[in-house]
């Protein structure tokens, strides 16, 4: 039996997925701020004991994310650009346009139906639309990331946020909190503000249908349904975590690798 | 103070935008336009309506930056994306482009919006130097050729009687404007700045025998209320720098609301939409030569600081509005007005020692650290007063 | 003075003194041994972060435009020691410049300070002087005006060279006594007979002006000497390009490549330039006639055009190692080549007037869909795998139409192009002034060579 094992070292969270014959055996999550090696290591041991397997199981490993060239064990570096690709591909493979919001950058790719990427854009240099500028902001109002999301599906009046930089987002954000605005109504008019800065981006690139959102936002409820508002398309369901799509595609490209198939 | 006549304005607006709607069934063309240096006299005479782009600040401005990239001033941002919204009023209704091209990036918007709409444009270069007879010569041939496009566009030849009634009514209309001006800036003068500003804007769209109507109305109404004893001691502030885009209230607000008063302005959405414009002679040559003459924004070059044209006119608005500080607006990637933002302030205190607050500035910017700079420099007049 | 070199370089030096001398503009003769001697030793004084470009120690020649570089500020002293008078100018005019007997400084020096030097300390008091958000290099060569470390005589400025340059130039109008000349080039004036009197009218008088400082008034056949000079510097990029371009492995590398191009940018010398791109083609020749690729370049490389301007400097081997290569740049590729020479018959005035009118479509003034077309057939030249948009913080015309170039490549060509945007350098480079290939600049970069590898299958 081989086994592939994919990290995604992002800016917040490591990923790891092992695989074998395209089947996910395991997957683990772990925070990386302060040191992608040691947070792959132990992304990578809780993924093999899920798996019940050991190291020496492992054929081929591929790292991804913006830690990736912080990894001297692994056989392999791939973008996250490619490696969303291929996981997304893998999920549904009649996505042809994907959303990735991570938590430094967000991302729009193309892909044909091979699950190649025949084109991307990426955000400006700005934490406007990404999980970061979520985090702040949640921060702000004081309410845990996770749950941002549902609460913001209780309100009926998104406030309209002008700003779209993260640190002056956060100001607004107080002076709205100080005209005592309902918090979900703030946390509504965070989520469509991402979805219009992104939305944007998305639109400018063309959306083609099926549209699949992957990436640690694509949990948050409230992103995805103003996302879904602001380009009149729905997002492909998939059961998968959207989170690992990206170490999804870094292990699958690590069996093609190890096949010796096409490079990415 | 109320005045029912301003408050007809959203209404007459509205209903101007049917009867744009209904003209061009019946075959009229629209002109849309960036930059105040248009000669909208030339375009009326054409028998064509002519619309000055660009309405709600913020709100197009990230969908703008998909077309034309963050780095442009929010401005042209905003006006981008509102004209490439496909249900926008402009997008449905704008034949024709056109802009004076005197900032290089209004170019670049006009570029864009040709490409992302398919509609024809023709720009026209304002020249950047001060003027002499080259310039002149130069300019009289482009407004010339300008004119002779619009003539294949509606495929009729420009009647000069049409061209001599324009250009009565638009003076008639600039004087009035003028007036109105004047009015605003007096102590205890029943007619404020900002009602002033949205009034200029309604020009911007509405018919100009209507605007002039309504413009008469509210000289009279201003008339019969006269001038009132004066109950405030505010600061007198002009307004200066980039271009205040139409329902950009917010700076405005921010002033006003921190006890300051704006009682002029330099602005290309504000007095330099009509101050200097008043053409003395009715043919393409007396119109070139009154843009071409009239005072121009930050883009231009003065390479004599001592005969900077734009300087020279904030020197003489503030003499005769007795301005006590000048609010310099600095929007993001506008270059023209955010690097001469320190010379601007040592001009005006080596010759009327009056101060200058620079505020760079994006639409949506925090509300607070507004308010405290506002604020806080009419707190340092206050103190120099003293 | 001898200093001990590294084994590539000692090889490298073996070749480099069998060339031929350089001619610069006054018939002074320099020595490719002097050349050498002169790069190093700045390099090892004052441009310490060179040595971290090693892969592109290989082509001899390039050397000499490294030495035309390094030395533009020396060089154009001397000149102006010998009665020459100095225009700083961001490439305005060179033809009539140099027709007027002037030499220039342009914006490259100041580059090389901030970006080589590693002296960001210089660009921050750029920044100051304009603003934050002006361009990483041109409000220094206004500060370098102002305290005379270039002796100008004429800062010549005009309309269509960009968006914020009239602006920072215009900010040295509070010094009086800095001479300021600007030219108003209109915008969409092709075709406009009106325009092309206007602009003409304008360098009848920019020509009195440079004449009056020179002490003699320059005639129409002093002119069409300028105008030679720089078309016969265009004809050797031209072959440069043709050679580079038609290669299926280029025999220079992206770095060396960069030098040779933007080298008008900095050298102020046409007929220095001229002499060195003539003696580089020939080793380029050589090697491409014996199958040598450039330094650090992999046979059959992905191609990619540099359309605009170009990435920060680390990006140039970082592509190698993936494979690839960049070429161009189109802001070099487009001033060289124009659609076609000035004219060397007519007026002068008006052959001027006009190709920077119509011709050179890298100037703001063209319309956005001439320069794309002119883009689209420059591009096809390369037959590159992809493009490569650069667009430079503060620059206000450049990146705001990457996105219509981007979707006419797309549908024209059917390759890829790729936006970015380089930012304040020191971002770009690390604030330790090393260079490196990081974040999100480094993603964009490896996930485009995927991408392209991808579609070459």
């Amino acid at each position: 039996m081989s086994v592939f094992a994919g990290f995604d070292v992002g800016s917040l969270v490591t990923k790891c997925v092992i695989l074998n014959n395209g089947n996910i055996l395991s997957s683990s999550i772990v925070d990386s701020r302060s040191d992608p090696e040691k947070a792959a290591e132990k992304a990578l041991e809780i993924g093999l004991s899920k798996a019940h397997l050991t190291k020496e199981d492992i054929a081929y490993t591929v790292a991804t994310g913006y830690g990736r060239i912080a990894l001297p064990a692994v056989d392999k570096t791939v973008t996250e650009l490619t490696c969303h690709g291929r996981g997304a591909h893998h999920l549904c493979p009649e996505a042809r346009t994907v959303i990735d919001i991570g938590g430094q950058d967000s991302k729009i790719l193309r892909l044909d139906e091979q699950g190649n990427m025949i084109e991307f854009a990426m955000n400006d240099k700005c934490a406007a639309g990404t999980g970061r500028f979520l985090e702040v902001m949640a921060h702000a109002l004081e309410i845990e990331l996770d749950e941002l999301g549902e609460f913001s599906l209780q309100s009926n009046n998104p406030v309209s946020l002008s700003n779209t930089c993260a640190v002056f987002a956060e100001t607004e954000i107080i002076s709205l909190l100080a005209s005592k605005r309902p918090k979900e109504d703030i946390a509504a008019g965070i989520h469509t503000s991402i979805a219009g800065r992104v939305g944007n981006m998305a639109r400018s690139f063309g959306v083609h249908s099926d549209l699949m959102m992957v990436g640690g936002v694509a949990k948050n409820v409230g992103v995805k349904k103003a996302l879904e508002d602001f380009l009149q398309v729905k997002f492909a369901l998939v059961d998968t975590d959207p989170q690992i799509t990206g170490a999804l595609g870094a292990a699958l490209l690590a069996r093609n690798s190890f096949e010796g198939r096409s490079q990415p | 103070m109320k005045i029912k006549a301003l408050e007809k304005i959203d209404q007459l607006v509205e209903d101007r935008k049917e009867e744009i709607k209904k003209a061009r069934k019946e075959g009229t063309k629209v002109v849309g336009y960036l930059c105040c240096r248009v000669p909208v006299e030339l375009i009326y005479a054409h028998g064509m309506i002519p619309i000055r782009v660009g309405n709600a600040a913020p709100t197009h401005m990230a969908s703008g930056k998909e077309f034309i990239h963050q780095f442009t001033c929010p401005y042209i941002k905003s006006v981008v994306g509102e004209f490439l919204d496909e249900t926008s009023f402009y997008h449905e209704n704008i034949d024709i482009i056109t802009g004076s091209v005197i900032c290089l990036t209004v170019s670049r918007a006009l570029e864009v919006l040709k490409a992302y709409t398919g509609k024809p444009m023709f720009p026209i270069h304002l020249p950047q130097l001060p003027p002499g007879n080259e310039e002149t010569e130069y300019f009289t041939r482009e407004v010339k050729w300008f004119s002779q496009e619009l003539e294949k566009q509606t495929g009729k030849k420009l009647d000069e009687g049409k061209l001599f009634e324009s250009v009565e009514l638009s003076n008639n209309i600039k004087e009035d404007l003028t007036k109105l001006y004047e009015t605003q800036s007096k102590e205890g003068s029943p007619l404020t700045w900002p009602q002033l500003f949205r009034l200029i804007h309604a020009g911007f769209l509405l018919d100009p025998q209507h605007y002039q109507t309504l413009l008469r109305e509210v000289i009279e109404e201003i008339d019969t209320l006269g001038i009132q004893e004066p109950t405030d001691n505010r600061a007198r502030l002009m307004l200066s720098g980039s271009p205040v885009l139409p329902m950009d209230n917010l700076l405005i607000d921010t002033i006003e609301g921190a006890g300051g008063r704006i009682v002029t302005d330099t602005l290309c959405t504000g007095i330099r939409t009509f101050d200097g414009l008043s053409i003395e002679e009715p043919t393409i040559e007396g119109i070139a030569s009154t843009y071409l003459h009239s005072c121009p924004c930050s883009s231009a070059q003065d390479p004599d600081l001592e005969k900077d044209r734009r300087l020279d006119h904030m020197l003489k608005l503030i003499k005769e509005n007795q301005v006590d500080g000048v609010v310099y607006y600095c929007l993001r990637f506008c270059d023209p007005f955010a690097f001469k933002d320190d010379e601007t302030k040592a001009v005006l205190a080596k010759k009327t020692g009056t101060p200058l607050l620079p505020i760079h500035w994006e639409y949506g910017d925090s509300y607070g650290s507004l308010w405290t700079r506002v604020e806080g420099f009419m707190e340092a007049m206050e103190t120099k007063k003293r | 003075m001898d200093m001990e070199l590294p084994p590539e370089l000692l090889e490298l030096r073996e070749a480099l003194i069998e060339t031929d001398d350089i001619t610069l503009m006054d018939g002074t003769k320099v020595s490719p041994e002097k050349a050498l001697q002169d790069c190093l030793s700045s390099f090892q004084t004052h441009y310490t972060h060179l040595p971290d470009w090693p892969a592109d120690f290989k082509l001899a020649n390039v050397w000499k435009h490294r030495y035309l570089l390094v030395t533009t500020l020396e060089r154009v002293k001397k000149l102006k020691e010998k009665g020459m008078p100095v225009v700083a100018s961001f490439m305005t005019f060179p033809e009539l410049i140099f027709g007027c007997g002037a030499s220039f400084v342009s914006v490259m020096p100041c580059i090389m300070e901030m970006l080589i030097a590693g002296n960001f300390a210089f660009q921050q008091e750029g920044h100051r002087f304009a603003s934050f958000e002006s361009c990483p290099g041109e409000p220094m060569i206004a500060l370098w005006v102002k305290d005379g470390t270039i002796p100008a005589d004429l800062v010549l400025y005009g309309t269509s060279f960009g968006g914020d340059i009239p602006c920072i130039e215009n900010l040295l109008r509070q010094w009086p006594e800095i001479p300021l000349h600007y030219v108003d080039v209109p915008y969409n004036g092709k075709g406009k007979p009106w325009a092309l009197d206007y602009v003409a009218g304008q360098l009848h008088k920019l020509a009195a002006r440079l004449g009056r400082i020179a002490g003699k008034q320059p005639s129409n056949e002093d002119l069409r000497r300028g105008i030679r000079m720089m078309n016969d510097l265009r004809r050797t990029y031209r072959e440069y390009v043709d050679i580079v371009s038609s290669a299926k492995t280029p025999p220079v590398a992206g770095m060396e490549n960069f030098l040779v191009s933007m080298s008008i940018w900095e050298s102020g010398d046409p007929v220095a330039l001229k002499c060195v791109n003539e003696q580089a083609i020939e080793e380029i020749r050589e090697r491409l006639d014996k199958g040598i690729p450039g330094a650090g370049v992999v046979e059959n490389p992905i191609k990619i055009y540099m359309c605009e301007k170009m990435p920060a400097p680390p990006t140039f081997s970082f592509v190698e190692r993936l494979g690839g290569i960049l070429l161009g740049p189109e802001v070099a590729d487009s001033f060289y080549l124009g659609v076609e020479d000035v004219d060397e018959k007519g007026d002068p005035y008006e052959a001027i007037a006009q190709w920077y009118l119509e011709k050179w479509p890298w100037a703001p003034g063209v319309p956005l869909e001439d320069r794309t077309s002119w883009i689209i057939d420059s591009i096809k030249k390369y037959n590159p795998d992809g493009v490569l948009f650069t667009g430079v913080w503060g620059c206000q015309l450049d990146p705001q139409f990457g996105r219509y170039v981007a979707d006419r490549i797309k549908k024209e060509l059917g390759i890829p192009c790729l936006l970015t945007v380089m930012e304040d350098i020191p971002i770009e480079v690390g604030v330790d002034g090393k260079f490196g290939m990081k974040g999100d600049l480094r993603t964009r970069i490896e996930g485009f060579m995927e991408m392209l590898k991808a579609r070459r299958g």
